[in-house]
């Protein structure tokens, strides 16, 4: 199968092509430089005057797992108010907040989305997550393994085991869990809440493990590095949501030592306490920092004005904010020995003084942070809005104008408290690709995604320029997955089943024996039973298992 | 002017959504207009006139005629208007209904009158489970009005309730006024199990005695000075409510549910 | 004009707009809601002093109150709105809710509501319970002889303060024998109190004082021992004034009740020692409501 794309405005920063007019060949699902002479044209596309990127890509989606279930359950009204009605090609579902899986897929797909992955899955809960992901039509996907808070870590860090077996037991759970990348949510901290600690700074102790944070985002950090993970450790760090975070986190930027490290959701990490609500942006700072510290990455996590749920494993900061609850409901659980989860629905007003800045604070850091590849387009979803609302979020930040009409429009001393009003900055939309694209794919260390350059998987998306970017954004013309039509003027026309994003890195046989006796006296299951199989997402016959390259190790 | 009547002409074997076809939405249609609405019948659509016989003209009077179990949604979110139904009516009968008058000659099924805001609805038949609840998830059952039952209800009567009187004339299964938040649930025949499960506030009237959860502690008996005006405001039913024999102020009073705020009551005629 | 051989003045009473609501006062029996309204309405003879003037309106047969028990209806007028909610709220806190069996309604359904219960509710220390009942919220508030019944609110309504007439005699006991008389006909009147003790003030005042600290003082004028010291109103014949004043929910209210009253006076006539009737006023230009007397009369 042959596709012509003729003449769009391309661009592709993975292939270095910022807005110039190119043809783009697809066969057989990848891209090709030019087709022999003798091959037929299947199918052309005229593309002229329209805008072509690769399919975007949401490197941190709460789209897989426990906690999005629970959520789920917990806000039926907000089901209720979005029901999704089945068609001959797509199924029936519900949306909003946290959608059912089909209409997550639908959702993503419709605004030019191929990619997202699942930030938090625990290892004991990871053939659950895959096996909800594996329901999401036409996205690719993969998860990130949580690690930190598991007891199992804990006891090798109390026991002072050298770093060699602790790499060993962190490549073997990723290999567990299928894992693409680790993530360390809270480090020490959701373990700490079950010893009944109610905070946990960078530099304080778990109080039954004696280990602080600081260690643990060490030897998690140099873990990844030295497995040769190339997503870097992704840090959901220490005191998220408190006023004055934003010295623990420029201090957790210090303390890692020049290794890479991914913060996410860093707009939830960038509080001061100046001014009379003792509630400030730490924006600048924090922005700064990142510019200067060439091995830190972040997603921003911005929040938008509206109903939403939030789900965390941080069980510790989940509790605290449960107060906030609205509607007034929330679950906080445990879950076995690796972590917990607290789920606390949330309405987010832009006429609430801290709201409005947490709004302001995003956007600060999105306009602050000077390079592009180095910072992502997310609201965590669902924790600071909807998927569905990026295209407004796009709009905030290639249009300078209506983001100061909407500036005019929020609590008025937050309005004080932000510089949001005098940076001029505005997204061009080769910025924006590499936010959600090419930047995207580098940093979750997808070899061939996120590019429309010869090789790559055709995950395209087209659409007509339109100086409203939200309207833009959210009515893609066209979007192809893997070289397949999927969606039509923003509307799904065909569904495929997408591929799960894994890397494999190895580590050494003796490292089970231990932790087999492990399971045996603690867990509920048997290590066995643990490690999920590659046919279990293969064996229907829709899911597929992708590894990526590692780095060379040294 | 006379009833705007739907006669069921053939039962569907899968459930109907009635939800279209209440007086407010109907009010400015055609005849024509309103035989050609769709409803969503199982996982296909079916015109009005497919399913029913459409006569008279009264939008702001409505009968439905031969009506089976299966209808769904039948005068959801009444406003003003006037609905009956002649035969039996499916789930979610009048369903956040805000106002006007609702009658069901028959049985109808689960959560009847769920979410409902006011107006009086009248059963005539027997009332599945949840009457007058909650919908599952959600934290405020029934707002306001009056439902009134001949017959029996079944389960959760009145889970989640937050104000307004639901009047039961037969028996309320278990688990009756659970999880209440306030108003009053009164009961002629008699109760089941777990009456007033993690009941908040709100009152339980009863004329039998029930059997009790351990959580609900004995207050004594009572002459309660709102009972007449409670009663009074029962003179306007078409009821065994209206009527003064049946009427008391002479209670036991059970408080409870001490597992929950303890700030309900049970009232039983002495 | 003159009847029954009493002389009634061409002058007019000069009234101002209050603020006024009603409650109802229920009990186990009369006596008990008698005993209530009265302690709610005790010191309530003027606004001046008091806050508020008050007065019992009548007794209620059991078949017009609302729980159908016996009780007794009282009318508060005060001249603001604040000051209205102010004196019910305390009067019913002290002097309803404290007495046995009471129970506690609202009189006027119409017009702003005021808090009558709502907020007597937060005695009950959280074990208070309200239910709605037609559209009215009641509050049921637990206490040592079982439970305190009240409504939330009542109605405010516009009002009218001051109406009066005196009654010029020969002597004391025939002046106080004709306010007698005529308070018993028209305490019969609906929507009116005669809020000074036993309907009648013997002090009636003049605006003023030579003590600056004083906005008003005694009405020298109508003073019979005075009358050789001052310029008086009072021709040789007169030993003693008495004055009954009126508070209504309208202007014909306190027409009617002052009708009833005066004929009440003149019934007695000129044989019983009753010389005049007249009014008193501030020359017209205070009060919005005047009250003619020849006109009332006629
Ligand atoms: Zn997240």
């Amino acid at each position: 199968m042959l596709i012509k794309l003729t003449g769009g405005t391309v661009y592709d920063p993975a292939s270095g092509i910022d807005g110039q007019v190119k043809t783009l060949f697809v066969l057989d699902g990848k891209f090709i430089k030019q087709p022999l002479a003798e091959m037929p044209v299947d199918k052309e596309y005229d593309l002229k005057g329209k805008v072509v990127m690769s399919g975007a890509i949401d490197m941190h989606t709460h789209i897989g797992g426990g906690k999005g279930n629970i959520a789920r359950m917990l806000i039926p009204e907000d089901h209720r108010k979005d029901p999704v009605y089945r068609s001959d090609i797509t199924r029936s579902g519900c949306g909003h907040a946290m959608p059912s899986t089909f209409t997550t897929g639908y959702r993503y797909a419709e605004m030019g989305y191929t990619a997202g992955f699942e930030p938090a899955i625990l290892p004991v809960n990871a053939r659950q997550a895959h096996m909800e992901m594996a329901d999401i039509p036409i996205l690719d996907k993969g998860g990130y393994v949580m690690l930190g808070s598991d007891d199992y870590l804990l006891r090798m860090l109390t026991a002072k085991k050298d770093q060699k077996a602790i790499n060993d037991y962190v490549a073997w759970t990723m290999n567990a869990a299928k894992a693409i990348g680790v993530k360390v949510v809270n480090p020490g901290g959701i373990n700490a809440f079950k010893f009944n600690q109610r905070q946990l700074d960078l530099d304080e102790k778990n109080s039954h493990y004696q280990v602080t944070p600081r260690e643990i985002l060490q030897v998690l950090a140099t873990a990844v590095k030295e497995i040769g993970v190339k997503h870097p450790l992704h840090v959901h760090g220490c005191n998220l949501g408190v006023p004055g975070n934003v010295d623990t986190t420029l201090d957790t930027i210090q303390g890692i030592g020049g290794l890479p490290m991914h913060l996410t959701h860093i707009q939830f990490h960038s509080y001061g306490t100046e001014g009379d609500f003792k509630f400030s942006s730490g924006g600048a700072a924090i922005a700064e920092s990142i510019n200067k510290n060439k091995n830190i990455t972040a997603d921003v996590g911005q929040i938008l004005f509206g109903q939403t749920i939030t789900a965390s494993g941080d069980s510790m900061r989940q509790h605290a904010n449960r107060s906030f609850a609205n509607p007034n409901k929330w679950v906080s659980m445990d879950i076995e020995c690796d972590a917990g989860c607290g789920v606390v629905p949330f309405k987010y007003r832009d006429q609430n003084f801290v709201n409005a800045l947490q709004w302001a604070i995003g956007l600060e850091i999105f306009l602050l942070v000077d390079d592009p590849w180095r910072v992502f387009l997310t609201t965590d979803h669902p924790n600071g809005a909807p998927f569905t609302t990026y295209p407004h979020l796009i709009r905030l930040l290639m249009d300078k104008s209506f983001r100061n009409d909407m500036l005019a429009t929020i609590h008025p001393e937050a309005q004080k408290m932000t510089t949001l009003g005098s940076i001029d900055r505005e997204y061009s939309l080769q910025e924006i690709a590499i936010l959600t694209r090419a930047g995207a794919a580098k940093l979750v260390g997808l070899d061939d995604r996120g590019s429309l350059g010869e090789g790559a998987w055709a995950d395209i998306t087209v659409y007509t320029d339109n100086a409203d970017r939200e309207k833009m954004f959210e009515k893609p013309d066209y979007v192809f997955k893997d070289g397949e039509l999927v969606v039509v003027d923003g509307k799904v026309v065909h569904t495929k089943w997408g591929t799960t994003h894994i890397v494999t890195p190895e580590w050494d046989n003796s490292v089970e024996k231990d932790l087999q006796k492990y399971f045996d006296r603690f867990m509920t299951m048997k290590v066995g039973n643990f490690k999920m199989s590659n046919d279990e997402i293969t064996e229907d016959g829709r899911g597929s298992l992708t590894a990526h390259t590692l780095n060379r190790v040294s | 002017m006379s009833a705007l009547t739907f006669t069921v002409k053939q039962e569907t074997a899968q459930r109907v959504d009635m939800s279209p076809l209440v007086c407010q939405l109907l009010k400015d249609l055609s005849l024509t207009d309103i035989a050609a609405i769709e409803l969503q019948n199982g996982k296909r659509k079916i015109r009005v006139d497919e399913l029913f016989t459409v006569s008279g003209d009264d939008s702001q009077n409505i009968v439905i005629k031969n009506s089976y179990a299966k209808l769904d949604f039948i005068a959801k979110e009444l406003q003003d208007g006037s609905m009956t139904v002649e035969g039996e009516a499916g789930a979610y009968f009048g369903m956040s209904m805000k106002s006007g008058q609702l009658t069901a000659n028959g049985n109808v099924g689960l959560y009847a009158a769920c979410e409902m805001k006011n107006g009086l609805l009248t059963i005539n038949g027997n009332a599945g489970d949840f009457l007058g609840a909650a919908l599952p998830g959600n934290k405020q059952g029934m707002k306001g009005g009056t439902i009134l039952v001949k017959g029996n209800v079944g389960q959760r009567a009145g889970d989640h309730m937050r104000r307004g009187n639901l009047l039961i004339e037969g028996n309320a299964g278990d688990y009756c006024g659970s999880r209440m938040i306030a108003g009053t649930i009164a009961v002629m025949g008699t109760t089941g199990r777990f009456l007033g499960y993690a009941m908040q506030r709100g009152t339980l009237l009863l004329w039998q005695q029930p059997q009790l959860s351990a959580t609900f502690n004995d207050c004594g008996s009572h002459t309660l000075a709102f009972l007449p005006i409670l009663f009074k405001s029962f003179k306007k039913l078409d009821s065994k409510f209206s009527d003064d024999s049946v009427a008391f102020n002479r209670v036991q009073r059970y408080g409870g549910d001490m597992a929950e705020k303890g700030r309900a009551e049970v009232l039983v005629k002495l | 004009m003159i009847i029954n051989g009493v002389s009634i003045d061409e002058t007019f009473a000069e009234a101002f707009p209050m603020k006024a609501t009603r409650a109802i006062i229920t009990a186990q029996n009369e006596k008990w809601a008698m005993i209530s309204a009265q302690a709610m309405t005790g010191f309530a003879t003027s606004v001046i002093a008091c806050g508020c003037e008050a007065g019992i309106e009548r007794v209620l047969d059991p078949s017009e109150t609302p729980d159908g028990r016996p009780g007794v209806s009282v009318l508060i007028f005060a001249m603001g709105g604040k000051g209205l909610a102010k004196q019910l709220e305390t009067r019913a806190g002290q002097c309803v809710l404290t007495s046995p069996t009471s129970a506690l309604f609202a009189g006027i359904d119409e017009g702003l509501q005021i808090p009558l219960g709502k907020n007597l509710r937060y005695f009950g220390d959280g074990f208070q319970s309200s239910k709605k009942i037609d559209g009215k919220r009641y509050w049921r508030v637990p206490v040592m002889d079982g439970e305190f019944l009240t409504e939330a609110t009542t109605g405010r309504v516009d009002a009218v303060g001051g109406g009066n007439f005196l009654v010029l005699a020969e002597s004391q006991p025939q002046a106080l024998a004709a306010c007698e008389a005529a308070i018993i006909e028209m305490k019969k009147m609906p929507n009116v109190i005669m809020p000074f003790p036993g309907g009648v003030v013997r002090s009636g005042s003049k605006v003023g004082s030579k003590y600056p600290a004083l906005g008003a003082s005694t009405n020298d004028a109508f003073c019979p021992t005075l009358k050789g010291v001052t310029k008086t109103d009072l021709s040789p014949d007169i030993e003693s004034v008495m004055e009954i004043v009126i508070d209504g929910l309208t202007k014909e209210d306190i027409d009617n009740a002052m009708r009833v009253g005066i004929q009440a006076v003149c019934d007695l006539g000129a044989e019983n020692g009753i010389q005049r009737i007249s009014a008193g006023n501030y020359g017209g230009k205070l009060g919005p409501f005047h009250f003619h007397l020849q006109e009332i009369m006629a």
